[in-house]
């Protein structure tokens, strides 16, 4: 004790003897250890954290990959949706699990207190909150009672955070009743505090039993329907249960239920299907995340930013051991001199680490300072931005132990080697080497090149991984949307949460868009009920009269239901025939304008104008005519592909439920501001608007994900570069120092200042080599791990590779610029002159 | 015949702290071509200070000074180094050969420095080492040898290149009188093949090798003595 607190004094007066030393180390470790705190709390929120309910590693979630026919519904991956009856089935007669919950997201529109807001609900099934071990913070939550009759459990619980936003956390809300989507529905309770549901980004506002199911959802979720996939199921294993155990348990009562379903199929299956079908397995996932946003790459997004955020950080500590080093050299005789003086290595290491442990954590305070400030502009961006919600730019106690974690290790990681190596030294090799400790430290210089190639392999790779997805982001920007978003406002209403049908809608729609015409600097108005450009779709396969024979999945075609103006207002052109007009309504002939490229693959060498199909397969009568022909737009993603796409007016779809507008202005669509709100509130002041953005906000929100990986890896792949700079820096100004008495002799012998510096690059030249040489696989591993978030480049881009080669051979020569110059300016005299 | 070396009035100043120290006072030489010259005096003198001056390694100094009858005064540093680079090989005291090359790669820099050619380097590398017998070094780094072989190297490396001049600082100054001897007599040969050269030493027995001995004291030249008693 007595030692270690001498170790920790002697420590600070050394460093503080060396300010300039010590304050370079302490910034590059704060930098590493910053921006590594940021991205692993974003990556801990999102993919680390377990849910906050009782014992979460019980969890699993159900899937049941295989066929599925009928009406699927899911935000990911189908096999995770399940119908009613399957759950009930499941619940009711496994023995390996204490509980099944079954859950469904729904969008709410909720009116209290004269007003109407959206907020997102989730159906859940009556053991939801018994399952996961969540208590109720007032009043009750819901129980088996819940699950008996539908539509007779009109009752709402709402999350904690919904209650004290909305309800400023008032006790007197139990009771009221909130009108939910026209329904009205009576608060019951409110759940415990910090439970946010079990979907990792997205929060439930407020819980509904599955028995109000009809009511709350908008695509005709059933309760009795086996072919009615909606639901994801979660399920706690009962004690003592393994997950192998759980899983055969369930697949014991799944075939049977299975069997019980299969006469309800009436597609025309054949034998295989059918076998295939009832040889479906229930697979089981660890539920303890809860369900994870890393279905849409979130995840390996996180992954890939985290990796390279660590390797800035490895390339911090190098440096630092690399300076330790140089200052070790300088310090050997003091070493020599503390060994003839009867010290052990032991303790003399113990000394040295003491000095880098006290670097570290000078770093690691600072740095969990920084990383606290980079979080707080990183969260809201994400959560803005990503719909990623309840990220919290708190430190939370694990980020907090990373980050201690790490500065410890760091502290072992660069403070270690040099000691032990520094150490190494007997007494007589340095006291015998009188003026010069010439060979003692060309031995660590080498090892110090090694460290600077290591950074220079780590920088490569950083370059190339920034390279690749800046190339990606530069290739979405200049995608060819096909359509035009200047001067394009968009915004979106859902009726039918306000207890509108489809022909009180239409009405409405209809009336809403002549009242934003006529009002002052719109130029056209259009409206698609599939937004564009924000991930949604609606597809169906689809029989067209005379048509090729396709196979299963290429009959499938995504559809939208627009109005008279939507492709003249977003700019779309029109290729032959006709856009729609107000004269195609419900009961006018059925018609629909196609893309290209549902031309191509369904109508191919033929007139599509006065071509017939219909949506659905078998027998269906194609009584729908294509009036005219579009170019091709990107619906879905900037990043999709272009797929076969089909229009038509949206008075001539069964069943509408919400819409999006889009309104072409003279000027800056913002300077509309709230005219279009004004107006739809004159038509029904309960109905909230939402989702009011240019079309050009559209996009960049589209292209969210790939510009925050590209900024975040270029700006490590920045401070990679600045910090490898560093390091070659300090390693020749060393090396120049060293070699001081072979370049005066060189120059002595005839050496001009070309080649004295041709000797200088020839040590840079020799570090990159070999730093790229293992740098360069690293790099295309990585790339190959990430190659799903790339776009338009592949992970073998000889023109990123090359420019990252390039970039560091500038970086290079950046740093050899001083010490060359020093190096030339080595004057023989002085050189020579202590002989 | 004309002089190798002529020097007229030529001064060197230190400056620190805003008072001028005398180094080297109105220096007038004038040394012949094949002539040995040895510089002496007390420790402080100048004698090195002069031998880089000569050498063009130290360029700031006043007066004039013509090598071959070039003005070097008058010449830029280009020049200079062209000049010294064409004719004058260096023997130092602590031979300051390079550690981490070999003795073949020592003996090779001065010519590297010139572009001869990979081909034509290489042979007169080994004529070399033939004619300084240490052939079965060439492998050798320079902490395997002995001092005296080691500026039997530092020799070799000041000859190879066939300097007008060769410049000596105390050659044998960390040597064994045995070993110092040898350096010596490789001195005088060269001397007799036609090199000029300027030492500088301390001991009486070196000076007997030259034809001529220069008294330096305090920057100034205080005596010259041809050398009758040459050992010959
Ligand atoms: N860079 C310098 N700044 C100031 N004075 C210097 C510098 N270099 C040399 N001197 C001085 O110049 C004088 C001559 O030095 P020089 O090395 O030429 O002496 P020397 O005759 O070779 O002595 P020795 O026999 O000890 O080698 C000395 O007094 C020395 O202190
Ligand atoms: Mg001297």
């Amino acid at each position: 004790m007595q030692n270690l607190w001498k170790d920790i004094t002697f420590g600070l007066r050394m460093l503080a003897k060396s300010p300039g030393f010590t304050a370079i180390a302490v910034i590059t470790l704060a930098l590493g250890i910053g921006a590594n705190t940021a991205i692993f709390s974003l990556m801990n929120q999102v993919l680390l954290k377990r849910l906050p309910v009782k014992s979460p590693d019980e969890l699993v979630i159900l899937l049941a990959p295989g066929p599925q026919t009928g009406h699927v519904s899911s935000d990911g991956d189908s096999a995770e949706s399940f119908s009613y009856p399957m759950y009930k089935g499941l619940r009711d007669r496994n023995s390996v699990f204490s509980g099944i919950l079954a859950r469904y997201r729904f969008e709410a529109s909720v009116a209290s207190h004269g007003q109407t807001d959206r907020a997102s609900g989730e159906v859940v099934s009556g053991n939801y909150f018994e399952v996961l071990g969540v208590r109720a913070a007032l009043g009750r939550v819901f129980s088996q009672d819940d699950d008996r009759v539908p539509g007779a459990q009109p009752v709402v619980v709402l999350s904690h955070s919904y209650w004290t936003r909305h309800f400023g956390g008032d006790p007197s809300v139990l009771n009221k009743v909130l009108l939910i989507n026209n329904v009205e529905m009576t608060v019951v309770g409110v759940s415990q505090s910090g439970f946010t549901g079990v979907q990792v980004g997205k929060i439930p506002d407020l819980f509904v039993p599955m028995m109000m199911t009809q009511q709350m959802t908008q695509h005709g979720e059933t309760l009795d329907k086996w072919n009615d996939y909606w639901m994801t199921l979660l399920a706690r294993r009962k004690p003592g249960i393994s997950e192998q155990q759980a899983e055969a348990g369930i697949n014991a009562v799944y075939r049977p239920l299975l069997e019980e379903q299969l006469p309800q199929i009436k597609s025309a299956w054949n034998e295989d299907k059918r076998q295939k079908f009832l040889n479906k397995k229930i697979t089981l996932s660890s539920g303890a995340h809860g369900r994870t946003i890393a279905q849409d790459g979130s995840g390996e997004q996180l992954i890939t930013l985290f990796v390279m955020v660590a390797l800035v950080l490895l390339i911090a500590c190098t440096n630092v051991a690399n300076l330790l080093l140089a200052r070790g050299a300088s310090r050997q005789r003091e070493f020599a001199i503390r060994t003839a003086m009867g010290a052990s290595r032991g303790r003399m290491i113990r000394q040295l680490l003491a000095e880098s442990l006290l670097c570290a954590f000078g770093g690691g305070a600072l740095g969990i300072l920084l990383g606290t400030w980079l979080m707080r502009i990183l969260t809201p961006i994400v959560v803005a931005s990503a719909g990623v919600q309840g990220l919290t730019e708190k430190l939370d106690p694990n980020v907090l132990t990373f980050a201690i974690g790490v500065t410890v290790l760091c502290g072992i990681f660069f403070g270690l080697i040099p000691a032990w190596r520094v150490t190494r030294l007997g007494v007589s090799d340095v006291i015998k080497d009188q003026g010069s400790t010439a060979s003692a430290s060309a031995s660590h210089v080498g090892f110090r090149k090694v460290l600077v190639a290591g950074q220079v392999a780590f920088t490569m790779l950083l370059l190339a991984g920034a390279g690749l997805f800046m190339r990606s982001l530069w290739n979405l920007r200049n995608q060819d949307l096909g359509l035009k978003t200047d001067n394009v406002i968009t915004f979106s209403i859902q009726p039918s949460l306000n207890g509108y049908d489809t022909p009180r809608s239409i009405a409405l729609f209809d009336q809403l868009r002549a009242r934003l015409a006529a009002l002052p600097g719109v130029r056209s108005v259009g409206t698609g009920d599939v937004p564009t450009l924000s991930g949604d779709d609606e597809g169906s396969n689809i029989t067209v009269e005379g048509g090729p024979q396709l196979a299963e999945e290429l009959q499938d075609v995504d559809h939208d239901g627009v109005s008279p103006g939507y492709f003249a207002t977003l700019g779309i052109p029109l290729l032959s025939g006709r856009e729609f007009t107000e004269a195609d309504g419900t009961a006018a002939p059925k018609v629909a304008i196609a893309s290209e490229a549902m031309v191509k693959r369904f109508l191919p060498g033929r007139n599509p104008l006065g071509a017939h199909f219909a949506f659905g397969g078998g027998k269906v009568k194609p009584d729908i005519e294509i009036v005219g022909v579009v170019k091709d737009v990107k619906q879905e993603h900037v990043s999709s592909a272009i797929q076969p796409y089909l229009y038509v007016p949206y008075a001539q779809r069964p069943k509408l439920t919400g819409m999006t507008f889009y309104v072409r202005s003279t000027q800056d669509p913002l300077l509309l501001g709230s005219t279009f709100e004004k107006a739809v509130r004159e038509l029904d002041a309960n109905l909230p608007v939402y989702d009011v953005k240019t079309m050009e906000r559209v996009v960049e929100e589209d292209l969210f994900s790939a510009r925050m990986v590209a900024v975040l890896s270029a700006s490590f792949a920045g401070l990679a570069a600045l910090l490898a700079a560093l390091g070659i820096y300090g390693v020749l100004a060393y090396v120049v120092v060293q070699r001081t008495r072979e370049i005066g002799i060189r120059m002595a012998l005839g050496a001009v200042a070309g080649q004295v510096r041709l000797l200088i690059v020839k040590e840079v030249g020799s570090m990159v080599l070999i730093g790229v040489a293992v740098g360069l696989p690293l790099a295309y591993g990585l790339a190959r791990f990430s190659e799903s978030l790339l776009y338009g480049v592949h992970a073998g881009d000889p023109a990123v590779y090359l420019s990252g080669l390039g970039f560091i051979g500038l970086i290079a020569l950046a740093a050899c610029l001083v010490p060359a110059r020093r190096a030339t300016r080595v004057d023989p005299l002085v050189a020579l002159r202590y002989q | 015949m004309e002089p190798l070396i002529q020097m007229r009035n030529l001064e060197k100043v230190y400056e620190a702290g805003g008072s001028k120290f005398y180094v080297l006072r109105r220096i007038s030489l004038d040394i012949q071509p094949g002539e040995f010259v040895t510089f002496m005096g007390p420790s402080g003198a100048g004698k090195s200070t002069l031998l880089s001056i000569i050498g063009m390694l130290d360029g700031s100094w006043t007066g004039e000074y013509y090598f071959n009858g070039e003005p070097v005064h008058r010449l830029n540093v280009k020049k200079r180094n062209e000049l010294h680079k064409a004719n004058i090989g260096f023997v130092f005291q602590s031979y300051h050969l390079i550690d981490n090359l070999t003795v073949f790669e020592n003996l090779e820099i001065p010519l590297s420095y010139k572009n001869v050619p990979h081909k034509e380097r290489v042979s007169l590398v080994c004529d070399i080492l033939d004619r300084f017998n240490i052939v079965g070094k060439k492998d050798l780094f320079p902490n395997q040898l002995s001092g005296g072989q080691q500026q039997l190297v530092g020799v070799a490396r000041a000859v190879i290149q066939s300097p007008k001049l060769i410049l000596a600082d105390e050659p044998t100054g960390n040597l064994h009188s045995a070993q110092g001897e040898e350096i010596m007599e490789l001195f005088r040969k060269l001397n007799e093949a036609g090199t000029s050269i300027i030492q500088v030493t301390h001991s009486e027995r070196n000076a007997a090798y030259s034809h001529r001995v220069i008294q330096l004291k305090d920057g100034w030249v205080v005596s010259e003595t041809s050398n009758a008693a040459r050992v010959v």
